[in-house]
């Protein structure tokens, strides 16, 4: 069974989209589905604030976000949920998208401009997330199968064409804010990597520990990259000694 | 994967999954500065690499609940969802989560957790409230939706990281037209149906 279905790699959205088709499919079977539509009562906008933050966490432990970059990604998201809730409606899709994606980038080269490992991509991504347009994509699918197949094709289109004022803005961006080059990373000592401990590195953890794993401690990306070295160093090592050991004591 | 704007050259990182670990891209991003300004030869490097990719992930699966719970709910509340879509939202992400844990569905996990939410949300639908389905069930799953390929394809290429840019935004975009041809085929095989006319209105 896990032959059939896991060796072969489904896109996600058709697979949410196949499932959602399957499992209206199966319910209108079961029951008289009332198709009347609905409108909820929404939250109010006070909410916003504690809202966004659930999700902005959400993203961050989903993207395997170190605490120490909690600020940059919680900013990010904010003003990707600011541009999504009343950017868009009051700009277009386009022009909100561009704007609040641009706003993302500057910030986020801004923070990688001064604080290392100078990347970007910690502050970019969480912010975008917001506005990649992933829902609307399953959207297409599924108006595409079921609804209308012109309004379906429309949809996947404008998906796109929001992928591509993502990039622009991304493109901006970078131009506004240029990203540091190489030379700021000279600023840090690789040699003090030998005064580094092994206990830097990840221990394995199992059992109840595993489920909740947390690892607050967040050193600097050279110290890790360091002990990581050092341990491959021994490692290297000890290879090389076993390797020139004769058989005959290997047996022994 | 490269992060300098000015770079003449294009450095390739494969990820494993489609999934974005920005801890281990932090910790690529930093290697790779001292790759490039010689500190670290290729050799080391190159095991380096091996030992990140090979780290295990810094949340455990209790957090990672967390994540589906509260992406539910801000991602409910962006799409204007009232309490019963948020509630029952955290059930579907609660079936979503219960079921990428059994290995044996693979990688369709999110078909089966998809069917078995929506069947739930029009059982609530039908016994006890009104919702709106369409938000309530993507609300669920939503953790799951990978829609940063595309984009994060076309910012690469954008950028100039021609290689890497190419392949993301290739194996997005074919995903895309793959998905698109299965879902016509699939519209053809059941145009027939009365529940079709039913759906659309």
């Amino acid at each position: 069974m896990q032959r059939l279905i896991g060796s072969t790699k489904w896109p996600v959205e058709l697979q949410i989209a196949y499932g959602i088709i399957l499992g209206s499919s199966l319910s209108s079977f079961i029951w008289e589905i009332d198709w009347t539509p609905v409108t909820p009562e929404p939250f109010s906008k006070v909410y916003f604030p504690l809202f966004t933050t659930m999700a902005a966490l959400a993203f961050c432990i989903d993207l395997h976000v170190s605490p120490k970059h909690y600020p940059i990604a919680l900013t990010t998201s904010f003003i990707g949920a600011v541009g999504s809730m009343w950017g868009i409606p009051l700009l277009g899709v386009n022009a909100g998208s561009l704007l609040t994606a641009f706003a993302i980038a500057v910030v986020s080269n801004l923070y990688a401009r001064y604080v290392p490992p100078y990347v970007s991509l910690v502050g970019l991504i969480p912010g975008i997330l917001l506005l990649v347009p992933g829902a609307m994509g399953i959207r297409a699918f599924f108006t595409l199968s079921l609804i209308d197949p012109t309004s379906g094709v429309a949809i996947t289109l404008g998906v796109l064409l929001i992928a591509i004022q993502l990039a622009v803005a991304v493109v901006l961006g970078n131009a506004v804010v240029p990203l540091r080059g190489i030379t700021g990373s000279n600023s840090t000592n690789y040699d003090s990597r030998l005064r580094v401990g092994i206990h830097e590195i990840d221990s394995p953890q199992t059992g109840i520990a595993a489920l909740f794993r947390f690892r607050w401690r967040t050193p600097r990306s050279s110290d890790t990259l360091a002990a990581m070295l050092r341990q491959q160093h021994s490692e290297e090592e000890e290879e090389e000694r076993l390797r020139n050991t004769p058989a005959s004591i290997k047996t022994e | 994967m490269n992060d300098r704007a000015e770079s003449r050259s294009t450095h390739l990182v494969r990820l494993q999954s489609t999934t974005f670990n920005l801890d281990n891209v932090s910790l690529l991003g930093s290697l790779g500065r001292r790759v490039l300004a010689k500190k670290l030869d290729l050799h080391e490097a190159k095991g380096l690499i091996k030992r990140i990719s090979q780290r295990s992930p810094r949340y455990g699966l209790v957090f990672a609940y967390l994540s589906y719970i509260l992406s539910c709910l801000g991602i409910a509340y962006m799409f204007r969802a009232g309490w019963h879509e948020m509630l029952v939202g955290t059930m579907v992400a609660t079936i979503a989560f219960g079921m990428s844990l059994i290995p044996q569905l693979g990688q369709a996990f999110p078909a089966a957790s998809t069917v078995v939410g929506t069947m739930l949300v029009y059982m609530v639908h039908q016994l006890v409230w009104r919702l709106q389905i369409f938000t309530t069930i993507i609300s669920g799953v939503i953790i799951f939706v990978p829609g940063l390929n595309l984009a994060m394809g076309m910012v690469e290429v954008a950028k100039g990281h021609v290689v890497s840019g190419t392949a993301r935004f290739v194996y997005a975009t074919t995903s895309t037209l793959l998905s698109l041809l299965s879902l016509l085929l699939v519209r053809f095989a059941i145009a027939a149906t009365d529940w079709e006319h039913e759906m659309a209105s």
